[in-house]
């Protein structure tokens, strides 16, 4: 049985990419409001249902490894509240686990990325990694320039049906996190062409200390 | 995403909202390609966002989808920035759930909502591949069939079309479905003998290639021709007999992005009773025919349990002149409080807006409360049947301040048959008067002030109204009494919005048009008219040249009175209600006479002929 502070681990893949993470969230939403999740409301005139979630994916990237805490007003038992859940929610959807939360959600540090790119090879990827990995991006400030090469801790390249696959781990915390995307963008500008297909896989998040989160 | 073999990830990242280009939500009907004996692709021609909020749309899906071996699809009107790259990529218009091009579907369905979202029609046939007249599709493109109050006087878009459904769609689409499946089963299936059979053995199709449209001299019809004597002299709309027991989907496609009304709607009943003169739904749904408060209910209560909403709308022309509301009400009072849902009601109407109601209905969330005057003195709103006085209005916004609401949003309209100057700031002063009565509440919070909206629509002569006959304001005259308006609004708690004239007048044009619309319609989709409805897509100038090149005088269908005994382009349809009585009801107009609503007596509006439950026809 679980009761109290309570973990949520979901996946969100294939086209549900697309989806962005305030339309995610009201997914979720209805999904455990129909399956009878005990959530705690906010006090207030507005009460709204207490969820917590990971940092939010970018539109185009897939994750096996998506996380919701929620305060349960009463205990259920995990197993069958996840079937119930599961079975409120589109197939590219799923809960995959429900148990007592662990260490907190902000303490995510890395996280394991997997691209694959049909229509780039491996010599090409591994020479534009290699490169300079400078992007513009808007802040608050106006434009800056980012160095992901300070933000990427480790990866590999090797060749696949599907095309050339990069598997690395890099920056996904509150205070230091690389957008998916923008990697491919750096990539892009030292290919000198646009990559028109490819996917994006979160797979594996870490805390500080390189232990797997969870 | 895999659409037509081609993969559109990349395209999807470049557009606003993809989550609208997706499908795949929660609740969407998948079936398996091979079994099925007919594919439906339903168009709703705007955007995901609307047609999805559209609860005639959601009833129609389940009600096919129902069917073993018929699939529905929905399809929606992308975005522009979409259609750019759908072009650019060669990738053609294509249903969400199976995301296979709707030109390989076997029918083809759009509801024709308002007459603005023509031009999104053809806009959307062009995207997918399908040749846009009707004479140019050989056999292997799909059927294309319209529904929707617009086609009431489809005339206009009768050329895109093969065939159109008048009247509910819930019995009669399964049964053009069966029919279509009947033939391609047993060999005697092609375009124009299946065609013939909708309109000869079904009730309430209107196949307009089967009708010779004879003009006069002057431009006016003189006579709508059958090309063969089965074929029906006028098409009766079809009306759900017993609506309490008609169809109702009990789960319903949660979007997972926001729409325009994300949350359950109530349908309550058809019709209204209450016959405003220039109100087009009052007439074409009609005859009344209500749900019982058990099974609104009961579906309620199904519906929640499915989509975990937390708010339901109960759905009607004039909510407040259900016979059961307080049954109703207390009914889904007993378990809505505790599971933290609220009830709403669309726009009430003055006379029945208590205090009794607002304790039931009041939420939180409803900021503010719309009422709807429509005329400015009470000789106007005698003429348009109101049947509402500046007392009711009154004492119905001392009750919504009464209990804390600061805002009260008003409608009026422009341009009504007889309308005067002296109707016009007929607005200005009644809504001065509802400021005032702010003021006059001795237990209102010091220091708050009231904001009392007026939005003022321009009126638009509808077919099957009494006032079809009529004339619209001239544009510069429109705009002169908006004007004029403006001048008497001196209170800076009243907020004063108006509708553009243009846009009034291009869909007064599309309202009353004949089949000589097509023409300018092709070349204002030439010119890359779309999204009429949206105001940063809407050109008018480009709509006059699109009439003037397709020798189309605007004017002739918006601003000529028409003369009674004329042959109007919509006599083709029968909807129900007798031409005798609109006659009758122009008359009283035109003398301020009012006429009693169905509740009080039965007007002899002739809608009863048509039979089924219905609420309040004498002699059913």
């Amino acid at each position: 049985m679980v009761s109290g502070q309570v973990r949520i681990k979901f996946y969100k893949i294939g086209d549900l990419k697309f989806i962005s993470h305030l339309d995610l969230c009201r997914t979720l939403r209805g999904a455990f409001g129909r399956a009878g999740v005990p959530i705690k409301y906010s006090e207030g005139f507005n009460p709204h249902p207490k969820m917590v979630f990971t940092q939010p994916l970018s539109i185009g990237v897939e994750s096996i490894s998506e996380y919701v805490d929620i305060p349960f007003t009463e205990e259920r038992d995990p197993e069958a509240l996840k079937a119930a859940i599961n079975a409120e929610l589109p197939s590219l959807l799923r809960v995959v686990e429900i148990y007592p939360r662990g260490k907190e959600l902000h303490e995510v540090v890395t996280a394991d990325y997997r691209f694959t790119f049909a229509d780039c090879a491996k010599e090409e990827l591994e020479t534009a990694l290699s490169g300079n990995l400078e992007i513009e991006k808007k802040s608050k400030k106006g434009m800056i320039t980012v160095d992901l090469k300070e933000k990427l801790r480790s990866y590999t390249v090797f060749e696949t049906e599907k095309g050339a696959v990069l598997c690395i781990r890099m920056d996904a915390g509150q205070t230091s996190f690389v957008n998916p995307e923008h990697l491919v963008k750096a990539i892009e500008a030292n290919l000198k062409r646009e990559l028109a297909e490819y996917t994006i896989m979160k797979e594996t998040c870490y805390l500080a200390d390189g232990t797997v989160f969870r | 995403m895999i659409v037509n073999g081609k993969n559109i990830d990349g395209v999807l990242k470049k557009v606003l909202k993809p989550g609208r280009y997706i499908g795949g939500e929660f609740g969407q009907i998948v079936k398996n390609k091979e079994d099925m004996k007919a594919r439906w692709a339903f168009c709703f021609p705007d955007t995901y966002e609307i047609g999805m909020s559209n609860l005639g749309m959601r009833i129609l899906y389940g009600a096919l989808n129902k069917e073993a071996d018929i699939w529905c699809e929905r399809c929606f009107a992308p975005w522009p920035d979409m259609a750019e790259q759908m072009k650019k990529h060669d990738i053609p218009l294509y249903a969400l759930e199976s995301r296979d091009p709707i030109r390989n579907f076997d029918i083809v369905g759009f509801t024709l909502q308002y007459e603005l979202c023509f031009s999104n029609v053809l806009y959307m046939m062009d995207l997918a591949g399908i040749p846009l007249k009707a004479s140019e599709r050989g056999e292997d493109y799909p059927i294309i069939i319209g529904g929707g109050p617009a086609t009431y006087n489809a005339e206009p878009v009768a050329d895109f079309f093969d065939v159109f459904s008048i009247g509910e769609g819930e019995e009669a689409l399964v049964e053009f479905t069966r029919l279509y499946m009947e033939m391609k089963e047993n060999g005697t299936y092609n375009k124009k003998d299946f065609l013939f059979a909708v309109a000869t053995k079904l009730k309430g199709f209107y196949v307009p290639s089967l009708y010779d449209v004879i003009y006069n001299e002057d431009g006016t019809i003189k006579a709508y021709q059958p090309i063969h004597p089965d074929v029906p002299k006028q098409v009766t709309k079809r009306i759900i007999e017993d609506f309490d027991k008609s169809y109702f989907p009990d789960k319903m496609v949660m979007p997972f992005i926001e729409t325009v009304h994300d949350r359950i709607m109530l349908e309550v009943f058809r019709g209204c009773i209450r016959g405003c003169r220039f109100c087009q739904a009052c007439m074409v749904y009609r005859p009344v025919r209500e749900k019982t408060s058990e099974t609104l209910n009961a579906q309620a209560q199904c519906l929640h349990q499915h989509t975990g909403y937390d708010e339901i709308s109960l759905t009607a022309l004039s909510i407040s002149d259900y016979t059961e509301l307080p049954d109703l009400t207390d009914l889904l009072l007993k378990w809505t409080d505790e599971k933290r849902v609220s009830l709403s009601l669309p726009s009430q109407r003055v006379d029945a807006f208590t205090k009794e109601l607002m304790e039931r209905v009041s939420s939180v969330r409803q900021s503010g409360i719309t009422f709807a005057p429509e005329a400015g003195t009470q000789r106007l709103r005698d003429a348009i049947n109101k049947n509402v006085d500046e007392e009711d209005l009154l004492r119905a916004c001392g009750v919504a301040f009464s209990f804390g609401k600061d805002s009260v949003k008003l409608y009026f309209m422009s341009g009504l048959p007889t309308e005067t100057d002296e109707d016009i700031i007929g607005i200005a002063e009644l809504t001065k008067k509802v400021v005032d009565k702010y003021y006059a509440n001795p237990e209102r919070k010091k220091g708050k002030h009231p904001q009392v909206t007026i939005s003022v629509s321009c009126f638009i002569p509808k077919p099957f109204t009494p006032f079809q006959w009529d004339k619209q304001d001239s544009m510069e005259e429109l705009q002169r009494k908006q004007a004029l308006l403006k001048e008497h609004i001196t209170d800076r708690h009243i907020r004063y919005t108006w509708h553009n004239a243009k846009v009034s007048h291009v869909e007064a044009v599309l309202a009353k048009g004949n089949r000589k619309l097509s023409e300018a319609l092709l070349a204002a989709h030439k010119a890359g008219r779309m999204f009429d409805a949206w105001d940063e897509y809407f050109d008018y100038d480009a709509w006059l040249s699109a009439f003037s090149e397709a020798g189309i005088d605007p004017k002739f269908f918006a601003e000529r009175e028409i003369p009674e005994d004329e042959v109007l382009p919509w006599d083709i349809i029968d909807c129900g209600v007798d031409r005798r009585f609109l006659l009758r009801e122009r008359k009283k107009a035109y003398e301020s006479n009012t006429t009693p609503c169905c509740k009080d007596a039965c007007a002899g509006c002739g809608a009863n002929k048509m039979g089924g439950n219905c609420t309040w026809c004498p002699g059913k």
